[in-house]
Order: structure tokens, then C-alpha cells, then sequence
């Protein structure tokens, strides 16, 4: 592996493993609950895979939680701000908490038909 | 027109009013009666005989009649090429009703909604090139076809339609047939048919007929009306009447002026990153093929914006997924049957203000090709919003391709020729890259319940590539466009773009038209169908029922009204009052439809609700199966919103 890449590759892991070290301990039930009810799924679907034409995948892995947090907060374009008005502090830390719980994608080679 | 024994002076309206007027002796009898029984006590009253109905018709009025203005129209029709009448039934057109089915014994369709007739007759038009005839009341019939109507117009399709109106208020029923009068039908949609017309004779109806069957198909294409009176169709052709059937003339579309062709196609070639941004260009395998050739020709991109299949999905100059990234690099664009240019160049952004960024570099040179500028109405907006284009040909694409193509063969440097084969190269790779990754976007939710929109493209996909397919409409919602992301698509019969308008309620009987125009191809016709757009016309399952038409419906089941519901959701929380109300008005639930039960109830083969992936496979399978023996089915998919 080349220097620059393995810089690539560590960077971008070692923001993402800060981000979670600082995320409050949440829970993850209760952050699927809120997704649904607060409308997450209806742009991203219900288990954060996201739509062209609706919004970007959030999960698995998702962003920084920092990050996460301010695009919520302060969304560029369409998407519907998430003001602490409407949603708590509390029930945004248990959304990203269900967002970590989402499993990673399946191997290629279980939706073989997608070759065709 | 054949004319089926001597004309008489007998008349079908003379019975009618004979009727009437023995209706009214009825009920002056009868009001005599009860004066009569008031004496007695209460009880069922056994009326005395009445002399008038059983009297029958009085000797000296017609009870048959040797001719009927309607063959003549049947006669009309036949000549124009038409196979089959799309129709919920009315008395106003009674008499063509009754000689399309015995006279000419047209193929018939009986639907039980206007709407679904003329998006029936839309679905039908756009997979075969030519109308099917809709036939409809003047009044409460063309209201409910109104909107299906505005769809055909946007899309640029040929609805051919037919609405009967009684004109002479003295030939009127009292009651039924006044409120089903108008003085001037054609008035509540003239807005968007492209001609309507009032047939004052029947050698005017032939005329007027072969009339507007021209200006329908001719670019651009769009719908039609004639308004016809009630009395000329039911009654007997006039004496001294020379009918004629008016000959139906080959029609060629306009092509653009040489000097502007040849304008284009120099900035074309000498372009360091032309693009062509297709919309309603192919109306015919003709079309996609000469895009290819066009685009092969230039190694150029092409986005494809779905209103039909112009470009074959999987060919690598197809840049559909790209359309962003590569117009915002574009040095020319040439727009084919583009009406939303300002759409393709630009950004809205639907926020407070509402404002719009450009997407393309200043100084890129714009070119419209397209038979939408030749006819332009003001009222409704579908015209989009200007643009500032450097050059605009008025005339139909398709039909101008191929003189572009010469004139961009004949003046390509051979110094370029190099440099436009790395371009292709470079899109090439491109195109390989974007079906790498859209690969992966489909990965997302592949195990997930409710079944991910990717997984059910998919798996219908695996389930027909190895039929003779075709994608018989789309749903104004399908907005990730799994099928012509996914699908080897390249024939013109493999999507026909969605409804031109935007109104819901095209989507299933248009999938129903279309597999009236497959059927006789031996094709098998599919169709990813929102929820919110079959129940505005349920009925329509019925219809594939009963005309045995060989359609496959697997559902978008997402139980909502998902596009609105996100647009409730932004000016809520806008005004930071939370969404946890949004649903209302927008969601299908409480309870969930049963998709499966009601096509069962209409007629149709069923499956589902389907809810686990991994059922979805074997499931359309057997749902292709009944298909392919010539019948409907329809397999209900609970999947996610979008």
C-alpha cells in the first residue's frame, strides 16, 4: 500500500473513531423509534439506505457524529432542519445510536441477479 | 359506407318521443287514479289498465330505420386505421356505440372510469404509434376524463376522442339528457387538446374526423376531440346526403430548416464536450437508433430524461446517471424534444426563498431541437421557463436526426477524430464506473422489510430479461428509477415515460394500453405500480380482466402519499412545529389496503402482501407465468417509500 493511500485509508478512521468517542452513550431502540417517528425514513428509508432523488445513504457506517449532528441541525438545501425545538439532543444521540446497529451491506455475491 | 337497405323516413327519435309522450299519459293516469282512490283506505292501489302504453307505438311514427348516421361515422373510424374503442358507456353516443359493435364490430374495451380511458388510450398510443378511440359523455364523461386528458397533452401524445352531446334542446329528454347537455362541450378542455371540433353534418364529421386524426399525429403529437350530436348518430342519414370516406393522407413530420441543421451540427463537432439531453425525442425504435448513430458518430455523451426510451440504458455513452456532472462540463448542448431546458441547466432550491443556481459554464452554446415550439398554448404552464438558447429548430426530432447525423459525418475535421475517440473512451470509463456504483447503491437494504425499491426492481428484472418485455408505464413517483438504471433497456417499447402531467391515476391503466398494444407483438407487459395511482382507478383491473390483457402489476406498496408527505415534513419543521403529525393526509393506512384482495375481487390472479425479499423471486415468477398465458395478475409489494 502506498503512503499517500495508507494515509487515505487511517485519516478518514481515526476522525471517525474520535467522532465516536465522543458521541453520548445512546440507545439504539429508542433511536429506531424516533427515526420512524420523526420522519428519518421517509428520505432515507428505514434503515438509512437513502433514495437518489430523496437523500443520501446514511448508514451503515455513518458520519461523524459531529457532523451528523450539524447537518440535522443546519441542513444545506431540501433537507427539513431538525431544530432542538423538534428534536432533543437526547433523541438525536439515540438516532445515531440505531444508525451504528445497521449492518453492513451483503456480500455481492448474495444479490447476484444485479450482474444480470 | 355501405348502406343496409332503403332509407326510410322512420326514426329512432320519433319512437323516443312516442315514449314520452306515453310516459306522460302514464303518470296523468296514474294521478287520476289516486284522486279516484282517495275515498278508500290505505293499500296497494292495482292501477286500471292504461290504454296508452298498451297501445304501443301510434301506427303513423317510424319503429325502424334503414339507415343510421353512426355507420357513416363507423365507416370514418375504420378508414383511419383505428382498432379498438377504449369506453365506459353513455347515452349520448348510443347510436356510434351500438354501430361500433354491430356494424363494424371493433375490438372493444369497456372501462369503468373516463379517466382510465384516455390514459388507457395514452399508454396504447406512446408503445404503438397511433390512437385508439375514446368515446365518452360530452358532460360528466369528459369531466372525469378531464385530467387524464391534460396528462396526454403534456406528454405529447395522440388521444383520439369522441363525446356525444344532444345539440337541439327540442330533442332533448326532460331531466337526464339536459343535465347532460352543454352548449359548447370541447370548452373545459380546449386548454389542452390541440383541436376540437362540433360536426354540423355528417359529411362535416368525415372531414372533421380525418381532420383531427391529422393534427393529432402530427408533431407534436397531442389530443383530440370531436363533440358529436346525439341526433345524428342515433338517427337515419339524410335524404340527398353524398357521403364520402375523406382520404386519410401519409403525414411527415417537419424538419428542421438545412442552415439551422447545419449551424447545429458545427457546433457539435467542433465542441471539446458536446451533450445531447434527450426527453421525448424516440417515438419509435427509428429515434433510438439514430440517436445511437448520432452519438457513436460524435463519441459525445447523452443523457436520456426518461419521457421516453431514447438511448439504450447499458450503452456506454449513456450518461443518465452522470447528467449533472456532465452538462455542468458541457461546452454545447443540444436539447431534443427538451421542453424543460431550464430545468437541465439549473438548480432550484425550494427553500424560504426560492432561488436557482446555473449549472453550466458561461458561454456554453444551447441548441433546441424540438416540435414544442411549433405550438404553444398559454393558459396551463407546461411549457416550462424560458431559456436563453442560442439556437432553436422548430421541428421534430426524430425526424431531423438523420440530416444532422449527415451533416455532422460530412463536416467532422479529421483532425477531431482522435480527440473524440479518447472522449468516448474517457465516457466510456465513466459509464463503467457509474454502473459500479449504482451496483452498490443497490446493495442498501437488499435483506430489508419493507422490501428496498433496488430489490424489487431486481428481482422483476430477473424475473422477465429473457421475455419480450416491455415496462408499460411509470409512476409519476418513481423517482429512483431502478428499471432504466438497471434493465437492458433498448427497445422503444421498453418504457414509454411517465404521465406527462404529473397527474396520478395514469400510471395502471396506462400499463393496461400498453399491453393492448403488446399483446398482438406477443410481448409481455409489467409494470411497477404506486398505490396511490391504482386507487384513483381500480376498476381498471376489471378491464385487463375482462379483455384478458395480459399485464403484470407488482406494487409499490409504501401505504402513503410519500412525495407530499416529505413536502409536509420540510414546512413543519420550517416552522419548527415537528412532523409527528405530517402524516396526516398523507398515509395509506388503518387500515393497510389489501391490494391482493381487491384485484381478486376485480378479477385478477393475486399474490401477496409479500413482505419477506426472499419471497419476491418465486413469487413473480409464478405471477409471469399466468401472464404469459394471456391473463393479468398482480403481486402486492410492501416496499419502502422511495
Amino acid at each position: 500500500m502506498s503512503k499517500g493511500l495508507l494515509w487515505a485509508v487511517l485519516v478518514p478512521c481515526t476522525l471517525i473513531s474520535s467522532a465516536r468517542a465522543q458521541i453520548p452513550p445512546g440507545d439504539a431502540v429508542n433511536g429506531k423509534r424516533v427515526y420512524m417517528s420523526v420522519g428519518c425514513y421517509q428520505c432515507h428509508g428505514t434503515v438509512g439506505q437513502g433514495s437518489r432523488p430523496t437523500g443520501p445513504h446514511i448508514a451503515p457506517n455513518p458520519m461523524p457524529y459531529e457532523a451528523f449532528a450539524a447537518l440535522i441541525r443546519h441542513p444545506p438545501n431540501v433537507m427539513p432542519p431538525y431544530t432542538v425545538a423538534v428534536l432533543s439532543d437526547h433523541d438525536l444521540g439515540d438516532i445515531y445510536a440505531y444508525l451504528l446497529t445497521i449492518p453492513p451491506l451483503p456480500d455481492p455475491q448474495a444479490a447476484a441477479i444485479l450482474d444480470h | 359506407m355501405s348502406r343496409r337497405g332503403r332509407d326510410s323516413d322512420l326514426s329512432r327519435r320519433h319512437l323516443l318521443k312516442g315514449a314520452t309522450a306515453a310516459g306522460v299519459a302514464v303518470v296523468g293516469s296514474m294521478r287520476e287514479t289516486k284522486a279516484h282512490a282517495q275515498p278508500h283506505t290505505a293499500g296497494p292501489i292495482t292501477p286500471p289498465p292504461n290504454r296508452a302504453m298498451e297501445s304501443g307505438h301510434p301506427p303513423e311514427q317510424p319503429i325502424v330505420q334503414g339507415s343510421s348516421g353512426s355507420d357513416y361515422m363507423a365507416d370514418v373510424i375504420k378508414s383511419l386505421g383505428i382498432e379498438h374503442v377504449a369506453c365506459n358507456p353513455g347515452t349520448s353516443f348510443r347510436g356510434l356505440h351500438e354501430s361500433l359493435i354491430n356494424y363494424l364490430k371493433i375490438d372493444w374495451h369497456t372501462c369503468l372510469h373516463e379517466e382510465a380511458s384516455v390514459a388507457m388510450a395514452n399508454g396504447y398510443a406512446k408503445i404503438e404509434g397511433r390512437p385508439l378511440l375514446v368515446l365518452a359523455h360530452g358532460t360528466v364523461g369528459l369531466q372525469h376524463a378531464s385530467m387524464a386528458l391534460y396528462n396526454a397533452w403534456c406528454d405529447r401524445s395522440p388521444v383520439y376522442m369522441m363525446v356525444g352531446n344532444t345539440v337541439d334542446a327540442t330533442k332533448r329528454s326532460p331531466g337526464g339528457e339536459w343535465v347532460h347537455s352543454v352548449q359548447d362541450a370541447a370548452a373545459m378542455v380546449r386548454d389542452y387538446v390541440k383541436w376540437d371540433d362540433l360536426p354540423g353534418s355528417l359529411t362535416h364529421f368525415g372531414g372533421s374526423a380525418v381532420c383531427v386524426y391529422n393534427i393529432a399525429m402530427t408533431p407534436p403529437m397531442a389530443p383530440v376531440l370531436l363533440v358529436l350530436d346525439s341526433e345524428m348518430q342515433d338517427g337515419p342519414v339524410p335524404p340527398n346526403q353524398k357521403l364520402v370516406i375523406p382520404r386519410l393522407p401519409k403525414i411527415a413530420p417537419l424538419i428542421g430548416d438545412p442552415g439551422a441543421v447545419t449551424e447545429a451540427a458545427e457546433l457539435l463537432v467542433n465542441a471539446a464536450n458536446p451533450v445531447i439531453v434527450a426527453d421525448r425525442c424516440a417515438r419509435s425504435q427509428a429515434g433510438i437508433n439514430h440517436l445511437v448513430e448520432l452519438a457513436e458518430t460524435l463519441q459525445c455523451a447523452v443523457v436520456d430524461l426518461g419521457g421516453r426510451l431514447n438511448f439504450p440504458s447499458r450503452h456506454v455513452l449513456n450518461q443518465s446517471d452522470r447528467a449533472r456532472a456532465v452538462v455542468s462540463q458541457a461546452d454545447v448542448i443540444v436539447g431534443l424534444e427538451l421542453e424543460n431546458f431550464w430545468g437541465t441547466t439549473h438548480t432550484f432550491h425550494d427553500n424560504i426563498e426560492r432561488y436557482a443556481d446555473t449549472n453550466i459554464k458561461p458561454g456554453t452554446k444551447l441548441v433546441s431541437i424540438g416540435a414544442a415550439h411549433l405550438y404553444v398554448k398559454a393558459n396551463y404552464q407546461d411549457f416550462q421557463r424560458f431559456t436563453d438558447i442560442d439556437l432553436v429548430v422548430p421541428a421534430d426530432a426524430q425526424a431531423t436526426l438523420p440530416y444532422l447525423i449527415e451533416t455532422v459525418q460530412r463536416l467532422i475535421p479529421a483532425d477531431r477524430t482522435a480527440a473524440m475517440i479518447a472522449r468516448g473512451e474517457k465516457l466510456a470509463a465513466a459509464h463503467r464506473q457509474a454502473v459500479k456504483v449504482l451496483k452498490e447503491d443497490a446493495l442498501y437494504a437488499w435483506d430489508t422489510s419493507p422490501i428496498a425499491t433496488s430489490r424489487l426492481s431486481a428481482e422483476l428484472w430477473e424475473a422477465i430479461r429473457n421475455e419480450d418485455w416491455s415496462l408499460g408505464s411509470l409512476s409519476s413517483n418513481n423517482r429512483p428509477q431502478w428499471p432504466q438504471r438497471l434493465w437492458d433497456m433498448k427497445k422503444h417499447y421498453h418504457h414509454t415515460g411517465p404521465a406527462g402531467g404529473g397527474g396520478i391515476g395514469y400510471g395502471a391503466p396506462a400499463a393496461a394500453g400498453a399491453a393492448l398494444a403488446n399483446r398482438k407483438h406477443g410481448r409481455l407487459t409489467v409494470t411497477i405500480q404506486a398505490d396511490g395511482d391504482l386507487m384513483y382507478s381500480p376498476g381498471i383491473l376489471w378491464t385487463c380482466a375482462h379483455s384478458r390483457l395480459p399485464v403484470l402489476y407488482v406494487m409499490h406498496n409504501n401505504r402513503a402519499y410519500h412525495q407530499e408527505m416529505m413536502g409536509l415534513q420540510r414546512m413543519a419543521n420550517r416552522r419548527e412545529r415537528g412532523v409527528d403529525r405530517t402524516h396526516i393526509g398523507c398515509t395509506l393506512d388503518d387500515p393497510f389496503i389489501d391490494y391482493a384482495t381487491v384485484a381478486k375481487g376485480l378479477g385478477v390472479a393475486s399474490f401477496g402482501p409479500i413482505t419477506d425479499p426472499k419471497d419476491l423471486g418465486p413469487v413473480l415468477k409464478k405471477a409471469v407465468d399466468i401472464v404469459k398465458r394471456g391473463e393479468p395478475a398482480l403481486v402486492d409489494v410492501v416496499s419502502q417509500g422511495r
